[in-house]
């Protein structure tokens, strides 16, 4: 245990620090420690950290965590030393890890807001994935009030919102795109990511842009006193994390990468796959002195597409190919430092997300260029005025430039798609923000105020956001939460409304667009069951939505620039309840969620304005995730899937016109009322065995196999209507295909210390 | 050699990755049936004002890429309608003539008036109604057609000039070229053009065909008209759709139509067809 303490002995005075695993310095979340002389119990946070009040600096700690050695420490000693280990009783390092866990239920059960839920990343690496590839999105859709998109995608949609309507934060900068591979695997190395935690109502006033959920992923913090290596091999890529002090317990760093490697190993066998995507991430932490700390965070990942091929050997210049390049780059800044009972903390980061496309065809070519930029820096306090009051405030500003698809093309090309220097756009988004959190007796809660705007070059919007949370604790088992919150998004992804694609264009607020925004009531009951091991919640939610963006109907949507006449806004409501039952710690661990919802829209330009369900209106969303020590060296894990279908427009008939010269017949297709044909069910299980290489006291590796099958009885997941020709009967009829049935993968992870 | 002999494992695993089974596809039986409406078109025809060709819509499952098209027309065309047009306090009843065509002789041109189409719809004994006004005559002040020879195609450059009057207007150009055996080749080409920037002036419009290889002895027809509102907005709807390689992955859409209990559009515009053959 390595612990960082303040030197204050007066009424205020914290002593600080972080619990680590003695052997891995892995840090240990949300372990009891115990103020002797008080008998007040005080938790450290999801990273291993803690602050606890004395008065008196021969006053003890005693740490508890399950599968650990209780420790007893003087804090002059922590003072002094700030370094304790923690000893595992257990005798893998997964086990240790599996028990760690066993506080992510307790810590909903405990937070004031609802609609927040915890992954960590030992859940995830534990859950079997499609093609071994770990991922923390598709996790998350696991949870209550997230529903998933088309199959593969890493699209989600919270609690009856659009897929736009997820801010998605990286160390607290946005991930504009969250899918490597079309959207097949998610852009987060597991390797590199710490926790992720996902709100979906009570939003803290800290917290705004986007209608529908707050995903903040926190990278892993680089271990501080030894060499840590983890990775994983897979079927498709690899991963490695590499974790290096500089200087011992002060400066340290991580370096990160994942790569794809299909490409390389067909080429083997003669065979060109033109495609592979890359991911990697740096941290590095500086602790400045006992009360500051520095965090550099950055990541760069691109999905890389090059294909070219000469089609007549014999004819000069008669040749064809596309490259593609997409990719998210991103840097922060994060600045902590402690002034008395205060905390401070200043981000600064720097987010793009682009794509460039470059096609020809003989003498023809189009090139497009589309990018979304911010710069934002945000400051947040904290003041912690009594042990029940604090108060929080700061304020946040980011400026934002949009580039929607530059184009260039020449040929005849040019006559379809002519070139178009689109047009830049600059909005300056900003907020303050304040929220007071106090507790009296059973009540605690916390009331706020976000006032956001945005600055555009011939408008601007102010929006007020109110945010009210109370939790009152009935009994020690029992307690009940209620919030309201308003959120804004003053930038909007515009996508077809049968898919989405990675390059659908982001698009800000205009003088025409105004901000989207949301109305959300929750109410929510919390019980501990069997001594807090199991948490049984439920919530129920109601929320009203304004100025949502749609295509207008028949909008030409291939290189469109021209946003000002295409997107249309309207309204759309979404209310439903969310179960929850999950267990983290024991032999069996795991959770079972159950979803009923239902989500409108109206547009007075769509559906000749009248109310329709949403693409992703799915009324039954049941998921149940199990992780089972089958023995010392095994574990088998299982996630099933249930999802009402999602809501389609097929096609249901045509008509022929004389065409516009009356040479010919010109089919006219005709489409029934908006999103009212449901798609089938979809339900699918997915397995896995874990089977643990065997530990060696001398040995500092730690390696697993995982054997993983990704829909284990086949199932379609309908993503579409087709309609096929049935040559017996000779008859049309429709049919609804999927796009992954049943899919074996293996993989290879591995931790390594020194 | 050890790399090697990895790479060869990982890529039979990748193969099977990329093999593995794909799920049999479901059944769908939650698809609403179309219900069969009449569609009205208008044909335009040398030397006659009005032509209407009567059909009725069908079903997605009724028709495919490998049905036999001959029979599905036959099933679709609509005799035997009494149909009328009433124009200037006249009532004119069309000619059937065979397969589905509607002749309205003696019908006169009276530019800037309402023309009524009505009929009853066999389909469902309700009245089909429809409307346009004769718009006047606008046709090519200047029609320049040319040959680019580019290093792959030999293209149709198209030059035109355009007397546009004050009032708003409109315009429809196509371009549709025939092989020597007067097999049409592909849709016609599309050009619309709203006057908002050129009202009451002599108007230069330059385009080429894209994707169109001439051939010698090809024969390029060239019309424009003088188009309603209505019938411009749904001609750009679908010149809009025309990169939807699959309409169903487009924005679903519920096209104009002009048409009272019916689809499609009854126009009455006049155009300036030009036909132009270039030396072998």
């Amino acid at each position: 245990m390595m612990v960082i303490s303040t030197n204050l002995i007066a009424q205020n005075a914290f002593v600080k620090g972080k619990l680590v695993d003695k052997n891995s310095l892995e840090p240990l979340p949300y372990a009891n420690i115990v103020l002797l002389s008080k008998n007040a119990v005080y938790s450290t946070d999801s990273l291993g950290r803690f602050s606890i009040p004395y008065t008196n600096e021969t006053d003890s700690l005693r740490f508890l965590f399950l599968g650990y050695q209780e420790l007893l420490v003087p804090i002059h000693q922590i003072n002094k030393d700030y370094t304790v280990l923690l000893e595992s009783t257990a005798k893998t390092l997964q086990e240790i890890e599996i028990k760690a866990l066993r506080s992510d239920a307790l810590q909903q059960f405990e937070n004031v807001r609802p609609g927040k839920q915890v992954l960590k990343k030992e859940v995830v690496l534990q859950l079997p994935a499609l093609a071994g590839e770990p991922d923390f999105i598709k996790a998350l859709t696991l949870l209550p009030g997230a529903s998933k998109g088309i199959e593969g995608s890493s699209d989600f949609f919270v609690r009856g919102g659009a897929a736009d309507q997820n801010l998605v934060l990286m160390d607290g900068a946005t991930v504009y795109n969250t899918g490597h591979l079309f959207g097949f695997l998610s852009v987060f190395n597991p390797s590199a990511i710490g926790e992720v935690s996902m709100m979906t109502g009570g939003f803290p006033a800290e917290y705004g842009g986007r209608l529908s959920s707050i995903i903040d992923i926190r990278s892993k913090e680089p271990s501080m006193n030894r060499t840590f290596i983890e990775g994983g091999v897979g079927l498709i890529s690899s991963r490695i994390s590499v974790e290096q002090p500089i200087i011992k317990d002060k400066l340290a760093i991580q370096i990160a990468g994942r790569r794809t490697y299909a490409d390389q190993v067909v080429r083997l066998a003669s065979i060109d796959l033109p495609y592979y995507f890359y991911d990697m991430n740096i941290n590095v932490n500086w602790k400045i002195g006992d009360k500051s700390n520095l965090h550099y965070g950055y990541y760069r990942g691109d999905d890389i597409l090059d294909f070219s091929e000469v089609r007549d050997e014999n004819v000069a210049g008669d040749v064809a190919g596309t490259s593609f390049n997409l990719g998210n780059s991103i840097h922060t800044l994060e600045f902590n430092s402690q002034l008395e009972n205060m905390t401070s903390t200043t981000y600064l980061h720097l987010t793009k997300f682009d794509y460039k496309i470059n096609s020809y065809f003989q003498d023809n070519f189009i090139n497009v260029i589309a990018d979304i930029q911010d710069l934002g820096l945000s400051q947040k306090f904290a003041l912690k005025k009594t042990e029940n009051r604090s108060f929080n405030f700061g304020f946040s500003a980011i400026l934002r430039n949009v580039d929607p698809n530059l184009i260039n093309s020449g040929g005849e090309i040019s006559e379809i798609i002519p070139s178009s220097d689109g047009t830049t756009r600059e909005v300056t988004e900003t907020a303050i923000f304040g929220e007071w959190e106090f507790k009296k007796d059973n009540l605690e809660g916390i009331v706020g105020l976000r006032t956001s705007a945005a600055f555009l070059e011939n408008t601007h919007y102010v929006q007020p956001e109110p945010r009210i949370a109370f939790r009152y604790s009935l009994n020690d088992n029992y307690a009940l939460k209620a919030s309201y919150t308003r959120m804004s998004q003053y930038v909007h992804r515009v996508s077809s409304s049968s898919f989405a694609l990675p390059t659908d264009i982001w698009y800000p607020v205009d003088e025409d667009v105004a901000p989207q925004s949301a109305d959300q009531f929750t109410l929510g009951l919390s019980k501990l069951l069997q001594n807090g091991e199991i948490v049984l919640s439920t919530e129920a939610y109601y929320k009203s939505m304004s100025n949502l963006v749609e295509y207008r109907e028949g909008t030409n949507l291939v290189l469109n620039n021209d946003f000002k006449s295409a997107l249309i806004q309207g309204d759309g409501e979404a209310y439903g309840s969310e179960w929850l039952l999950r267990k983290d710690a024991g032999k069996l661990r795991g959770w079972l969620s159950y979803t009923l919802s239902w989500t409108n829209r109206q547009f007075d330009e769509l559906n000749n304005g009248k109310t329709f369900k949403a693409r992703y209106d799915r009324r039954h969303n049941v998921s149940i995730v199990t992780n089972y020590d089958i023995a010392e060296r095994w574990r088998l894990s299982a996630v099933w899937e249930f999802l009402s279908g999602a809501r389609f427009t097929p096609i249901i008939g045509y008509y022929g016109v004389p065409n516009s010269a009356t040479t010919g017949v010109d089919l006219i297709p005709v489409f029934p009322e908006r999103n009212s044909v449901q798609l089938a069910n979809a339900h699918r299980l997915d397995l896995s065995i874990t089977f643990k290489g065997k530990q060696r006291s001398n040995k500092n590796w730690f390696g697993e196999w995982q054997f993983s099958i990704y829909n284990a009885y086949n199932r379609a997941t309908p993503v579409a209507i087709n309609i096929v020709y049935n040559e017996e009967t000779d008859s049309y009829s429709y049919e609804q295909p999927g796009l992954i049935g049943l899919l074996p993968s293996i993989s290879y992870n591995f931790k390594f210390y020194k | 050699m050890i790399i090697k002999n990895y790479f060869y494992i990982v890529f039979f695993c990748a193969s099977a990755l990329l093999t593995a089974c794909l799920p049999e596809p479901l059944p769908v039986n939650n698809v609403p049936v179309l219900e069969n409406t009449v569609v009205v078109g208008s044909q335009e025809l040398p030397d006659e004002f009005i032509a209407i060709s009567l059909t009725k819509s069908f079903g997605a499952l009724d028709a495919g890429p490998d049905s036999d098209i001959e029979a599905l027309l036959d099933e679709l065309l609509i005799d035997s309608v009494e149909m009328f047009i009433e124009v200037a306090g006249q009532n004119y009843q069309l000619q059937n003539l065979t397969n589905g065509f509607y002749l309205g002789t003696g019908i006169p041109e009276i530019v800037g008036e309402e023309y009524t189409l009505s009929f009853i719809s066999p389909l469902n004994d309700k009245p089909v109604i429809s409307k346009s006004n004769l718009l006047p005559f606008i046709g090519f002040d200047s029609l320049e057609v040319s040959l680019n020879e580019t290093t792959f195609d030999t293209l149709i450059n198209i030059n035109l000039w355009i007397e546009d009057p004050d009032q708003k207007n409109w315009y429809m150009v196509n371009v549709q070229t025939f092989n020597d055996d007067y097999d049409i080749q592909d849709r016609p080409y599309t050009e619309l053009l709203d006057d908002i920037g050129f009202n009451g002036e002599l108007y230069h419009h330059e385009f080429t065909i894209p994707f169109r290889d001439y051939e010698p002895g090809d024969t390029i027809f060239v019309s424009m008209a003088n188009i309603n509102e209505d019938y411009y907005q749904f001609l750009k709807l679908r010149k809009d759709q025309r990169f939807s390689l699959l309409d169903g992955l487009g924005e679903p859409i519920n096209y104009p139509t002009n048409v009272e209990n019916g689809l499609g559009f009854f126009h009455t515009h006049q155009p300036d067809i030009r036909i132009v053959l270039f030396g072998q």
